[in-house]
């Protein structure tokens, strides 16, 4: 590409945005049992204009925007200045998504018709452990881009997201051993997903664990790296082996919330994706705050930090 | 001679010539199975039921603590150093590297195995899954583990690490080798997981040598 | 609110001391980390503000 990057206008992002927000909406009224034509349809017909004006159109927009943020996160001081703009409105998001989802799950949606109100756990369970699992997916990718375009702030992700993952998945299991006495009569059960959430638990300590053993930062963080991404071939086959081996061993086979996730009610569903989001976010903040701490420390001897620090 | 050769060559040589390093793995192997008869009891039912999973983690026991001295050695008289800076690919010498070290520790647990099982009273029928599932298993076990070795040949007293590395990695390969001997021990077909398993020999030998060959450049500082 | 009462959100049926246990060790172990999280990067922030200080009192006479 030899034509010269021209500055991307500030309305692209409005654009962008207001289509992942409307995407959202509609992906929310999908799950809905009986969906709101009128909505849908105006959703649509909001989301192709948007979408031809921000893709079709002007694409070089999109690509500049990706190379723009790619060459601003890799770097530690645009990296430190966006994070610390950004963090206040995550704390706020996660924080406001996680107390309505939380107390809406607790006490306002009605109880399951089998369970009573002992599946109200979910509400904590289901996002820990589906936290643990981006979290790990999130940590390989940025080994990749770690090993293959040697990019410094993965590495500072990688070990930033482990803790935070770890006890995502320590969460998820210690909810999923209560939830299990009163639903199976037992705290712990060989139960697939309970297994497979104790490797992931395994796999994150190892992270740590490397990270910690070898002195030397880059190091650490480029074996960090690739143990993370042999480890996602690993979780995707965990799991496959995981549910062959319960089919094997039939016995106490009990989902806790029938065969898949679509079958809750929608009055239980939608304080779910709340705090599932809320999860997310707070793992985000949880993850800048790690991430600018490390790269404090490590660009401590740069002209940047000391202005930061004054 | 072409470099796998050579360097199998050159590592079957130096594994001979140290012949505890062969024969300690076998031995725990061994003595690790023996100890279940003691611990739990020895009647035949309730030993038959568990040997299975009792031979196949002992088996993989006895591989992962086999590997704290695949690179250690090189690492120490700088052998790694020599081949990390010669030019050309790490991919076939760090693949020799494997087969030789499967050859030597591998290969003599399933030659073992089948005594063993049929110490803990599995029938007859049954052993050759066992070594089959064994032969297919271990190789695999190797390379897996191989890529955790290579991570922690840096770090001094890695042992421990390595374990809590590699386990996680090899949980797959226990679920389909135990499992395949448990189906053959129910009297149920157990070729559909024997290809499992071969596929996950596969991809293990098809891509693990260049995590692993990866693994050695990053200890080494590179 | 689905309960009738304060009494009754705290007892769930029968279920509340599982409910609120695993909510509270899990909300506990999340907040932990956090702070952790907060506490660490307080601690940094003031050792590298303390280098930076001593290193201006020594090159300043």
């Amino acid at each position: 590409m030899t034509e010269t990057a021209r500055p991307v206008p500030g309305h692209f992002y409005l654009w962008s945005g207001l289509g992942l927000l409307v995407a959202v909406a509609l992906y929310v009224f999908w799950q809905a049992p009986q969906p709101n034509r009128t909505v849908l349809v105006v959703g649509g017909y909001l989301l192709s204009v948007l979408f031809y004006f921000g893709a079709v159109r002007y694409p070089h927009w999109y690509w500049q925007a990706l190379v723009r943020w790619y060459h601003q996160l890799g770097s530690p001081r645009h990296f430190y200045r966006i994070s610390g703009v950004l963090l206040p409105y995550l704390v706020a998001l996660s924080g406001g998504l996680l107390l309505v989802g939380l107390i809406w799950g607790l006490a306002f949606s009605p109880p399951h018709h089998e369970q009573g109100n002992s599946y109200r756990i979910i509400y904590l369970h289901v996002p820990a452990a589906s936290g643990a699992m981006m979290g790990y997916m999130a940590m390989g990718i940025c080994g990749l881009v770690s090993l293959v375009w040697r990019m410094k702030m993965a590495e500072v992700a990688i070990k930033a997201i482990a803790p935070f993952g770890a006890t995502l998945a320590a969460v998820a299991l210690i909810t999923g051993a209560i939830w299990g006495r009163p639903t199976w009569g037992t705290y712990w059960i060989w139960d697939a997903r309970l297994t497979s959430m104790l490797i992931l638990f395994f796999m994150y300590l190892g992270v740590m664990g490397l990270q910690n053993a070898i002195a030397d930062p880059r190091q650490a963080g480029r074996a960090a790296s690739l143990l993370s991404l042999v480890g996602i071939i690993n979780v995707v086959i965990v799991r496959y082996s995981v549910d062959w081996w319960h089919s094997l061993h039939q016995g106490s086979s009990m989902s806790i919330f029938g065969a898949g996730g679509s079958q809750i009610h929608p009055s239980m569903l939608a304080p779910l994706l709340i705090s599932m989001f809320g999860t997310y976010f707070l793992f985000a903040v949880a993850v800048l705050i790690r991430t600018r701490t490390e790269v404090l420390w490590r660009e401590r001897r740069s002209r940047w930090v000391k202005e930061v620090l004054r | 001679m072409s470099v796998f050769a050579a360097t199998l060559r050159r590592e079957l040589l130096l594994g001979l010539r140290t012949p505890a390093e062969i024969i300690n793995p076998l031995f725990f192997f061994v003595v690790v199975v023996s100890l279940f008869p003691l611990a739990l009891t020895p009647s035949p039912e309730t030993l038959r039921l568990l040997a299975p999973g009792v031979v196949w983690v002992a088996a993989l026991l006895a591989v992962m603590l086999s590997l704290d001295s695949l690179f250690r050695r090189d690492e120490e008289c700088g052998a790694l150093e020599q081949l990390l800076v010669a030019p050309g690919e790490l991919y076939l010498p760090v693949l020799a590297r494997l087969c030789a070290h499967w050859l030597l520790t591998g290969l003599p647990l399933v030659l073992v195995a089948p005594l063993l099982g049929y110490m803990t009273y599995l029938p007859v029928e049954v052993l050759d899954t066992l070594w089959q599932s064994l032969l297919l298993g271990t190789p695999a076990l190797t390379v897996i583990g191989a890529i955790g070795a290579a991570l922690t040949v840096s770090v001094r007293r890695g042992g421990i690490l390595l374990a809590l590395l590699v386990l996680p990695l090899y949980v797959p390969v226990l679920v389909f080798g135990a499992g395949s001997v448990g189906r053959a021990l129910d009297g149920m077909e157990v070729s559909s997981v024997l290809a499992v398993l071969g596929a996950i020999l596969a991809l293990a030998v098809s891509l693990g040598p260049f995590a692993v060959a990866l693994g050695l450049r990053i200890s080494s500082g590179d | 609110m689905y309960f009738e009462s304060w009494s009754a959100l705290w007892q769930m049926g029968t279920h509340g001391p599982y409910v609120w246990s695993a909510f509270g060790i899990g909300v506990a172990l999340i907040a932990a980390n956090v702070a952790w999280a907060l506490w660490h990067s307080r601690t940094v922030r003031a050792d590298l503000k303390r280098q930076l200080q001593r290193q201006a009192m020594q090159e300043k006479p």
